[in-house]
């Protein structure tokens, strides 16, 4: 089962969400936060070091997927006359390097994400960061012993959590919010797809300054003033919309004071985030109207906000609460991921694979180029298990081995070997019958020693005896056999010894009997006893498997006789 | 040379991961291989007793032969002089059985009446010599050639003689052989 870490790092620390699971079916199964001081706009090095150490004692190194602020980033829509993706990739970097004033194209990522086709091409929404902004964050991490495998914008990182909990599905033309300390991201989504992003240097920390300043106290105070009041029944807290009902100054308290200061701060923040919200969906191509806005972020914790923004928007205000839209076990966690834990959650979400825009800004050099770098250590545990596990094994197998050897296969080889080397020698003792060549030598199989190939080498020797022993004997399979031209001659004379009554006489001029061929002179009284005689002779065992070759009779000089000449010759087949 | 720990030792023991899977293999191999062994045993051990007792039997057919002592040729001699045979000339060779069949076959020609002092032979004198020299080699040496022809001059047989003849003297020249291990 997959598991990946989600990483939010921003200026005031990190969010840290675990989903174990695939991207069809998973859980969210633990969430931290830890904050750290900004420093000059960034977070504290040591500060961060220790916090991510400190997270990291929690969660799995190896699958982790880290953010980079929106507000860092340069967001351009742009149009490049291409359409195929291979064709973009090769110019999109230059033709962002158009809209970048300030930096150099080989000094920034540059990813983009299509938002519309035209005839002439295609529109791109362009995301730039600097790669020492990205070099940045992993350098967090590694601090840490963390290496990153891939790393996506925060704003990006919270629409795949909205998209993945459906949210998107039912408004598709939506504005995603996410209300920070000191920034607000805002994420322009028109049908379905991603269509504008921005950053405002607005965040929920100006209204708490904006106290601070009025009452002359310092934002630290002012910022638990107004935790203060978020602790108070909400109700009470939302802006008086009717100020003539308002008690004049003179007759209210301190604390009532200081929540109509609040008041008046949070409603400057919404008004200033109108602004900004009026101009950007000014700017949308389209005229598109959102239907709705989804706020996540520390803003959620800001008494009376939601309800004050979706009055001056126009337009429902929702929070988003990842707590409801996914299974999760957070033990005591969950109103702090409700509120914070969105962008961690879609970073973590990426890694399992929900990752609607699939984009990853570590590129070029910051790419995670080693992954053996990655996977060293569980390489090394893996090897080492498996280095003993072979040990063992093999330490088994020659130790089972030598218990077969020495317990069962001795006795095996001693009983046959008795058998065996007796019949060597008779076999050996047959002199000049048995070449010296193919005498066998007793001990060769003796000095094998007792293992499985030695009753098989007996086996395949006593073969080749056998084998030898037939071919002498002259009985061997496939060998022709040797029909004794005695046992021939005496079964020609035996026909002829029948046939003498009838045939008068024979004479025996020549008698030939070969392996091939057997020629036979005689002398016979006439032609027709030559005939009876054939007939006859035809009959005998050796000559039935022959043909008659030759047949010849001329007068025998001097007499009144025959000689009759019968050549019968082996049919080869 | 690498500089991190780690991945030296990854590469040490993936070298001797390799090494050691070698010999695990080998040793596996082995201990399967006399496992096999054991459990084909009795069914050898029995195999080798047919087979032994195969080539025993055999032995002691060549072995009550009188091949043993000297060989073929020592043998249809040693015949030969019992029957007071006196050829007029003598050949041996050695030639292939045939094409694929491996062994060969030794050869031992054997001429008579040729001459003076080589008398013919009457055909029971042939009959009884090879007989002996197969009968003495255990069936091992056959006579795998007899050319007879009728002797003429003194001790020729009558022509168109009616009663049966046993005492025809003729030429004969027997070819005994036998099969040779390759």
């Amino acid at each position: 089962m997959g598991k990946s870490v989600g990483l939010d790092i921003h200026e005031r620390g990190v969010r840290a969400v675990e989903v174990t699971g695939s991207g069809k079916k998973f859980r969210v199964g633990r969430y931290m936060e830890r904050e750290v001081t900004p420093r000059g706009g960034a977070p504290d090095p040591e500060e961060m070091r220790v916090a991510l150490a400190e997270v990291f004692k929690h969660y799995s190194k190896h699958h982790v997927i880290a953010s980079v602020e929106a507000s860092d980033t340069v967001v351009r829509e742009i149009p490049v006359p291409f359409r195929a993706d291979d064709q973009i990739r090769k110019v999109v970097k230059y033709e962002a390097e158009h809209h970048l004033h300030d930096c150099d194209a080989d000094d920034v990522v540059v990813q983009y994400a299509k938002v519309g086709e035209s005839s002439d091409g295609t529109n791109l929404l362009v995301f730039a960061v600097r790669k020492d902004v990205i070099g940045r964050r992993i350098e967090f991490a590694r601090a840490a012993g963390v290496e990153p495998l891939a790393m996506d914008l925060d704003a990006l990182a919270l629409f795949g959590a909205v998209k993945t909990a459906g949210l998107i599905d039912e408004s598709p033309t939506c504005v995603l919010l996410d209300i920070g300390h000191r920034s607000t991201g805002m994420v322009f989504v028109v049908d379905g797809t991603v269509r504008a992003l921005r950053s405002v240097r607005l965040g929920v920390d100006s209204i708490s300054h904006g106290m601070a300043r009025e009452m002359e106290i310092d934002a630290g105070e002012a910022g638990e003033k107004v935790k203060e009041i978020a602790g108070e029944d909400e109700g009470d807290l939302l802006v008086p919309l009717h100020p003539g009902e308002a008690k004049p100054e003179t007759a209210k308290g301190h604390a009532e004071l200081e929540r109509d200061v609040f008041h008046q701060k949070r409603d400057e923040f919404a008004g200033r985030l109108k602004r900004e919200y009026v101009r950007s969906v000014a700017a949308l191509r389209g005229g598109a109207s959102p239907s709705r806005v989804i706020a996540t972020g520390p803003g959620l914790s800001v008494p009376g906000l939601l309800e004050l923004l979706a009055e001056r928007l126009g337009v429902p205000v929702e929070p988003f609460r990842p707590s409801e839209a996914f299974s999760c076990k957070l033990d005591g966690q969950k109103a702090r991921f409700d509120e914070s834990g969105a962008v961690a959650l879609g970073l973590a979400l990426k890694g399992i694979g929900q990752d609607p825009l699939s984009l990853d800004f570590r590129q070029e050099e910051l790419k995670v180029a080693n992954k053996f770098e990655l996977l060293k250590n569980s390489l090394a545990v893996t090897v080492t298990l498996l280095f003993f596990g072979l040990l063992a094994f093999s330490g088994h197998c020659v130790y089972k081995m030598r218990q077969l050897e020495h317990q069962r296969f001795e006795g095996i080889v001693d009983s046959a070997y008795k058998p065996f080397a007796d019949v060597v020698a008779s076999y050996n003792g047959l002199g000049s019958m048995i070449e010296e060549r193919h005498q066998v030598d007793p001990n060769a199989v003796e000095r094998g020693g007792p293992k499985p190939e030695a009753v098989k080498r007996f086996l395949q020797t006593l073969e080749r005896m056998k084998r030898n022993l037939h071919t002498i004997v002259g009985d061997a399979k496939g060998l022709p056999q040797i029909t004794s031209a005695l046992q021939v001659w005496n079964d020609i004379f035996a026909t002829v010894g029948k046939l003498h009554e009838q045939i008068d006489f024979v004479d025996f001029e020549s008698i030939e009997v070969t392996q091939k061929r057997v020629t036979l002179v005689m002398v016979l009284p006439d032609v027709e006893a030559g005939q009876r005689l054939e007939e006859g002779l035809k009959r005998v065992e050796f000559l039935s498997a022959m043909t008659l070759e030759e047949w010849g009779a001329s007068p025998y000089p001097g007499t009144n006789h025959q000689k009759i000449t019968f050549s019968f010759k082996r049919i080869e087949r | 040379m690498t500089e991190d720990p780690v991945k030296l030792y990854v590469i040490v023991m993936a070298i001797l991961l390799c090494v050691l899977s070698y010999v695990a293999y080998d040793s596996w191999k082995q201990a399967s291989a006399y496992e096999a062994a054991i459990h084909r045993a009795p069914r050898e051990a029995e195999q080798m007793k047919t087979l032994a007792s195969e080539v025993k039997a055999l032995v002691d057919q060549i072995a009550k032969s009188e091949l043993r002592d000297g060989g073929e040729k020592v043998l249809i001699e040693r015949v030969e002089k019992t029957m007071n045979l006196t050829r007029s000339q003598y050949g041996s060779d050695t030639v292939p059985i045939g094409r694929g069949v491996k062994g060969r076959e030794k050869r031992f020609t054997y001429d008579y009446g040729g001459g003076r002092g080589s008398p013919a032979l009457r055909r029971l004198e042939v009959a009884k010599f090879c007989e002996s020299v197969e009968r003495a080699s255990g069936g091992i040496v056959k006579t795998i050639e007899l050319q007879l022809r009728r002797a003429t001059g003194e001790g020729a047989p009558e022509v168109g003689k009616t009663e049966k003849v046993t005492d025809d003297r003729y030429k004969a020249k027997i070819v005994f052989g036998l099969r040779v291990v390759d």
